[in-house]
């Protein structure tokens, strides 16, 4: 069942352009050069429910302002979003009730009381049912194990503390759909991990679906099946998790160290397809097709034996992959 | 639990941890009163017109009005400019709520707070100073007072959450907010009674909200409307400001959020 349905949605942004110094900011006063930024350019995409989307892109590629305008904050500047059957920016109650937002750069706490007090508001507001309440605080408290935390001043919470709190309250009414903007922005590993975790659990327990942005790769590796990527406001890659990697690791890196000149080594694999992704005095990447790799190391290990040092054979990781894939 | 009774249960129990914060503003309010009334005192000294008032009637109308004025304060302008301008609105977009009705639910504890720690402080300022103020505990007149304070209330809050949203429009509305606050403390009768401006002036105020935010609750416990036709006109034009007001805050909040761009986050 499909329950994000875009149809070719945009988003154009006007902003002023103001030229360096005072003399820009008189000039401005007298004439403003309004220009427009597309954020986000005829994208068209559906989701099904139950579905752990990650989606990335470099800042400013238009991830947040498609989050903002799928919760109904924005409002498009021409085509059709359908969520839950809804246009999210009529803003019904029906359904913000049925969605959540969780934002790593913004807090819905309130600093000076406890979030167990925030959670109480929070019940209210969404009408929820005391049992329902009860059984859903008592499960995410337990999956994020932040018991004795809840009744603490946030003003004395640390970041990962709050953030755990961040998305409790915004779980509390059981939405079907939670939009998370990196919620793992400034964590600790540890903290990272639980929160990765929870979500996992949490979606095979409730086949809640779950649209994630976020810069650190592995929350995307851990926590999505599927994958979409945007850049400059369109969507580049739109798919499983898996394909996507599959089709980009064709290759893997070849890293080695040197016990001295590496010229050698470079006439060696000068003879084979490779591509040299970095090199110094004393240690060198290289990119090698999978099917040669095998065939590379043991040519190199027979013939370079003294001049290397250490050589390990790795997969290239979601960072490199798209890193490659933006140059 | 209805949802706005709580977040005015949450925004008493956030509100009660600021006294020190308003037991000094509470002490120095009590300074523009005394200020105002030594003024007052010199003027007596040099003509004994008062326009109307007689001296203890003054001091009486700067003791309401401190008191008026403690009640009806509020920044609200500047917490919604902030909300629009740094996107920290979105949150409250998300949730099955009323954005201005959190607001005036999580405002209306902050009186309660203030008459819980202004009470003492005023008290005993009120018992030094009795024997010079002329105060009437008539009921009818109290529940009037009452009637006309909640209104000063809402048109107070609704006045500056109107000049909050002219964010959208404007990039910056901290100096609308600063000018409407001097021009207010003259317009509203908060310096001087309205009844010493020029005839013309008068009478366009007479037709304005602002006095609802300090004269027209003073000067209502002070009996000086001409019976109750008046204080009851009085009393109905406020109701329809307040229901104008409530409905340019609509249009501007739709208008606003038709444009609005939400930077940041």
């Amino acid at each position: 069942m499909k329950v994000i349905n875009v149809k070719d949605i945009s988003k154009t942004y006007q902003y002023y352009k103001k030229q360096e110094g005072i003399r820009g900011s008189l000039k401005n006063l007298i004439h403003k050069e309004i220009l427009s930024k597309e954020a986000v350019r005829n994208l068209s995409f559906s989701i099904e429910k139950g579905d752990m989307v990650g989606f990335i892109g470099m800042n400013g590629a238009g991830k947040t302002t498609t989050l903002k305008m799928l919760s109904g904050i924005l409002k498009p500047t021409s085509g059709e979003v359908d969520v839950l059957g809804y246009n999210p920016f009529d803003k019904k109650n029906d359904f913000l009730k049925r969605i959540s937002m969780v934002m790593g750069s913004r807090s819905q706490l309130w600093l000076d009381i406890p979030a167990i007090e925030a959670f109480a508001l929070n019940k209210e507001i969404y009408g929820i049912e005391e049992k329902q309440y009860k059984d859903t605080l008592d499960e995410l408290v337990e999956l994020l194990n932040v018991g004795q935390l809840i009744n603490t001043q946030v003003r004395r919470l640390s970041l990962g503390e709050r953030m755990k709190m961040e998305l409790i309250l915004s779980l509390l009414h059981s939405p079907e759909i939670i939009f998370l903007d990196e919620p793992t922005i400034g964590l600790d590993v540890v903290s990272q991990n639980v929160i990765r975790k929870m979500l996992k659990a949490y979606n095979q327990k409730h086949n809640i679906t779950i649209i994630l942005t976020s810069h650190n790769l592995d929350d995307i590796e851990t926590v999505c099946s599927k994958l979409m990527i945007i850049d400059s406001g369109q969507l580049m890659f739109n798919g499983q998790l898996e394909d996507f990697i599959q089709k980009q690791t064709s290759t893997k890196i070849l890293r080695i160290k040197c016990s001295r000149d590496p010229a050698r080594i470079k006439a060696v694999m000068g003879e084979h397809r490779v591509e040299i992704l970095s090199e110094d005095n004393e240690r060198m990447n290289v990119k090698v097709s999978k099917e040669s790799v095998m065939q590379l190391t043991n040519i190199l290990m027979s013939e370079c034996m003294n001049d290397i040092k250490d050589i390990s054979i790795e997969e290239a990781d979601m960072q490199e992959i798209i890193c490659n894939l933006y140059i | 639990m209805n949802k706005y009774l709580k977040i005015m249960n949450t925004s008493l129990q956030n509100n009660m941890e600021y006294r020190f914060q308003f037991m000094t503003t509470i002490i120095c309010s009590f300074i523009p009163f005394a200020v105002n009334s030594l003024i007052w005192l010199s003027i007596n000294n040099y003509s004994s017109d008062l326009y109307g008032y007689s001296l203890n009637e003054i001091f009486t109308y700067y003791f309401i009005m401190m008191i008026v004025n403690n009640l009806l304060q509020c920044d609200i302008a500047y917490t919604v400019c902030d909300d629009i301008r740094s996107g920290t609105i979105i949150p409250y977009l998300l949730k099955p709520l009323n954005y201005m009705g959190y607001h005036l639910f999580n405002e209306l504890p902050r009186k309660v707070v203030f008459i819980l720690w202004g009470a003492a402080p005023t008290a005993v300022l009120f018992l030094f100073i009795r024997k010079s103020l002329t105060l009437s505990w008539d009921p009818i007149l109290l529940v009037q007072f009452m009637v006309s304070l909640i209104i000063g209330i809402l048109i107070s809050f609704l006045l500056y959450y109107l000049l909050g949203l002219l964010a959208f429009t404007f990039s910056q509305v901290g100096n609308f907010i600063m000018g409407y606050g001097v021009l207010l403390t003259i317009i509203s009768g908060k310096i001087f009674p309205l009844t010493l401006m020029p005839g013309v002036v008068r009478r366009i105020l007479d037709f304005t909200p602002f006095q609802y935010t300090a004269y027209v609750p003073v000067t209502i416990l002070q009996n000086k409307y001409d019976g109750y036709t008046e204080v009851f006109g009085v009393i109905l034009l406020g109701i329809v400001w307040i229901a104008v007001l409530y409905g340019i805050c609509r249009l501007l909040w739709k208008n606003g959020l038709d444009k609005y761009s939400a930077f940041g986050g």
